[in-house]
């Protein structure tokens, strides 16, 4: 099990997560914030083309992505290995998507990472806990 | 910009920025310190530069997200 501090005077969840790169040899860490909002998780295309991933690749899927604003389409590919903490979750999908910049973020951990955990957040102590199922 | 600095001299030398580092020492989710190799307060900068830097890397944001805006993502 993971337990991971928050600074609770912020509004949002944020922490580092680390993308594996397509051969493995590297990680990236990247801020993001917890969204159990997000069906999916969501990393900028720059940072996967980093780690030798192809986000503009005809080939890929082009998911159609629901968000607050409207309907938008956004390619999806398989990322070797997503990291939070001591947690690990292999070949999980990720939509290629750009947030904007005044969030101080470059990707969402969404439900297709948290849903592999017991997730449990605890505000009084700013913690939260991911324990793999 | 060629030693190991901790998090919290990152966000003080690099103020609203976004702070590329390499070898990064992380510790539960969180960054902790890292050697600053790239810094901007254009994050598309930032991405531009990426492809100089293999190995182990890390990106920081320093500011905040304003006090007077409610986020929705």
């Amino acid at each position: 099990m993971t337990t991971i501090e928050f600074d609770a005077t912020k509004k949002l969840i944020f922490l580092d997560a680390g993308i594996i790169s397509i051969d493995g040899s590297e990680i990236f860490y990247v801020p993001v914030v917890m969204d159990t909002g997000a069906t999916v998780t969501i990393l900028s295309p720059d940072l996967l083309v980093n780690l030798g991933y192809d986000p503009a690749s005809p080939n890929l899927p082009r998911i159609r992505m629901i968000t607050g604003s409207g309907v938008e389409y956004a390619p999806c590919l398989i990322v070797s290995g997503l990291v939070v903490g001591e947690e690990r979750v292999n070949n999980i999908e990720i939509l290629c998507h750009d947030l904007p910049v005044e969030a101080g973020i470059d990707g969402l951990l969404g439900m297709n990472f948290l849903n592999k955990f017991d997730v449990i957040v605890e505000h009084s102590s700013s913690q939260f806990h991911l324990k793999p199922i | 910009m060629d030693s190991q600095l901790e998090i919290k001299d990152i966000t003080r030398l690099y103020k609203d920025e976004w702070v590329l580092l390499i070898s990064p020492k992380v510790e539960k989710a969180k960054i902790k310190e890292g050697k600053v190799v790239f810094h901007s307060k254009d994050r598309g900068e930032v991405h531009r530069k990426l492809q100089s830097f293999k190995g182990n890397k890390a990106l920081v944001y320093t500011g905040k997200v304003p006090e007077n805006v409610e986020v929705i993502l």
